[in-house]
């Protein structure tokens, strides 16, 4: 067996109108949720801060939170409008994203199509870019999809370049990574906060890394750095790995939150419809 | 010892081999992963041990045997005997067997059948032999043709059909037999140079009668002959004579010594003549007409010596050369196909039992 199976990205026309039919219904979903909340809280979308409150705002808006913790303050929550807004992609095309009998790059970049066409059809400028480097042409337009269809083809799971600084983009409001997050120690600061940015890291390993083996002798290897491990499995061992892998999980969690993001935490065996739903789940909480 | 039905299963075994080796090799699967930092908290799996070889796991172990016992089911395991059957051939040795190389052949193939089936031969030849006396499980005839199949005994017919060549001699001329009915050819063998002659005394009486078979049958009366086709053999002059013998047409004295042999021409106990192909020995010291020379005694006289003349050597008898049949094989049944013992069964079970000790040892 190869040691990377799929290292490539293909997109089929198919998985096209799946990805275009998630969007839409996410869109669709969003906008008749917001529907409801600005039915009772007034108009706006998108949470983006807070102001001081001046005569004539929405009393809905004030925040009594944060009125409770600091009673000198009143303060309201300032919304804002997807359109004119800024979506960044960072896709990690490293060797380790070549994983998996379904890879990891090709379950990231159906998700990227996904969440590019989302943010299209809520009116956003779209950037793709890789953690090797590579950009893609700024879409504006749902018709401009299909060359981020070619650029995400074109995508190899080679190298060891992984991405760092997420989130440093000036002009982004909204920045999605998908990535396994194999980062060395030294990568760190990950995560950059900035005021107006939100984003999500979309955690994505294979089936082997999610359920490892519980028996027989293995040898792993990593792609990018070439170590290998001998492992001669058991269902101890195993169980030792998860609560390993578990803990990592939450410290991704903790330093996304402390840098007011969010983690998603996926398998590249999970189809795309449940990926993207629990990528919307995060978003929502 | 041990033999199998379908020996060639038995390379199915390399199958559970093969499985051994690949588990005890040390590097085992290959498996990639982004996240070996997590195994390598584990203190169990630290960098690999020199060794290249690690023992299988003992499920695994259980699966190789159950396929061992399950190839060597399939393969038909069965004990033989130890003492090798014995089989008796009876092995035709009449002249006809020797054309178209009939007996050359049965005994290459009875050779093949005893590597084969283990049987231990011991071979008999006769011509013609008496079959039904041999009709037994241990008994295996050997043919070209046969008049009654055996009931009990093996049978192995060359199978025979009609070969055309030389049957007899008439004097210098040739009969030959051309595959539906006889030839002649003259003067075929009034070249070649053909003798006979006389040990002992010949009667005088006889001398006469013998002179002129000779001549008619154009044979050379020569006493330092070395391959006559004819020896004739008396008592050395003055024999004690002291009894009297009745033929057909002639008195005779005759020895002291009695012969023993094939021919007894007179219905005596005691036979007078004795015939061989190419000798006739006889007891008789003096003969004496009752009349003149009768017909039935030149008959008698003739007739003897014609039946021990040889023939040539390319002659086959006319019987043995329309003699006729198909080729026919019905192996006897050897002690070790009744009486071995088969294995298959416990081994099939074997193979069971361990498969389903395997699944228990992966699941407890």
């Amino acid at each position: 067996m190869s040691l990377l199976p799929s290292p490539g990205v293909r997109l089929e026309d198919a998985l096209v109108r799946r990805a275009l039919r998630l969007a839409a219904s996410a869109r669709a979903g969003r906008l008749r949720e917001e529907g409801l909340r600005a039915h009772h809280r007034g108009a706006g979308f998108e949470f983006e801060g807070y102001r001081d409150y001046q005569p004539g705002d929405d009393p809905r808006e004030i925040d009594w939170d944060l009125l409770a913790r600091d009673p000198e303050r009143v303060a309201v929550r300032v919304r804002r409008s997807e359109q004119g807004a800024h979506w960044q992609l960072l896709l990690d095309d490293s060797a380790s994203m070549g994983l998996g009998a379904r890879g990891k790059l090709q379950c990231a970049a159906e998700l990227a199509l996904t969440v590019a066409a989302w943010g299209l059809f809520e009116g956003a400028s779209v950037a793709l870019a890789s953690s090797s480097g590579a950009r893609a042409p700024l879409a504006e337009r749902i018709e401009e999809l299909a060359g981020l269809v070619r650029w995400l083809e074109s995508r190899v799971a080679q190298g060891s370049a992984a991405p760092s600084g997420i989130g440093a983009a000036a002009r982004a409001q909204r920045v999605f990574v998908f990535s396994d997050f194999s980062l060395p120690a030294a990568a760190e600061p990950l995560f950059v906060s900035r005021a107006g940015l939100s984003w999500l890291a979309v955690e994505i390993l294979s089936a082997e890394e999610r359920e490892p083996p519980e028996g027989g002798a293995w040898l792993l290897v990593d792609p990018e750095s070439g170590e290998e491990r001998r492992l001669r499995a058991s269902p101890e061992r195993a169980a030792e790995y998860l609560r390993a892998l578990q803990a990592r999980s939450e410290r991704l969690d903790q330093r996304a939150r402390a840098t007011r993001g969010a983690c998603v935490h996926l398998s590249s065996a999970q189809s795309l419809e449940q990926g993207f739903a629990s990528l919307r789940e995060s978003l929502r909480r | 010892m041990m033999r199998f039905e379908a020996p060639l299963l038995l390379f199915g075994l390399l199958l559970p081999l093969f499985l051994l080796l690949a588990a005890m090799r040390r590097e085992g699967r290959q498996l990639g992963s982004s996240l070996l930092a997590l195994w390598r908290e584990q203190p169990s799996s630290g960098p690999s041990a020199p060794r290249r070889w690690q023992a299988p796991p003992m499920a695994l172990l259980l699966v190789c045997a159950a396929l061992c016992a399950g190839v060597l089911a399939l393969a038909g395991p069965y004990r033989a005997p130890r003492e090798r059957p014995r089989i008796t051939v009876l092995l035709d040795d009449s002249p006809s067997m020797q054309l178209e190389q009939r007996q050359a052949r049965l005994v290459e193939r009875i050779e093949g059948w005893s590597r084969a089936s283990g049987a231990q031969l011991e071979w008999r030849r006769a011509a013609h032999p008496d079959w039904s006396a041999h009709d037994s499980a241990e008994y295996l005839w050997a043919s070209d043709a046969i008049e009654r199949y055996p009931e009990r005994a093996g049978l192995v017919l060359s199978g025979a059909r009609p070969v055309p060549g030389p049957v007899g001699r008439a004097g210098a001329d040739r009969l030959v037999f051309d595959g539906s009915q006889l030839q002649m050819e003259a003067g075929a063998y009034a070249a070649e140079q053909r003798s006979v002659r006389v040990r002992g005394a010949l009667p005088a009486a006889l001398q006469p009668l013998w002179s002129m078979w000779c001549e008619k049958q154009q044979l050379l009366v020569d006493a330092q002959a070395r391959e006559p086709l004819l020896e004739l053999v008396f008592p050395e002059s003055g024999c004690s004579a002291d009894r009297e013998w009745q033929g057909p047409g002639f008195r005779a004295r005759i020895g002291l010594a009695a012969l023993s042999g094939e021919a007894a021409l007179s219905g005596e106990a005691k036979p007078r003549f004795r015939l061989r192909p190419g000798s006739i020995e006889s007891d008789l010291c003096a003969l004496q007409w009752q009349a003149a020379p009768a017909a039935e005694t030149a008959v008698f006289f003739a007739s003897l010596w014609e039946q021990a003349l040889l023939d040539p050597s390319d002659c086959v008898p006319l019987a043995e050369r329309q003699q006729s049949g198909a080729e026919h094989t019905a192996w006897p049944a050897t002690e070790r196909e009744q009486q071995r013992e088969s294995w298959a069964a416990e081994c099939a079970w074997a193979a069971l039992l361990l498969a389903l000790s395997a699944c228990w040892w992966r699941r407890r």
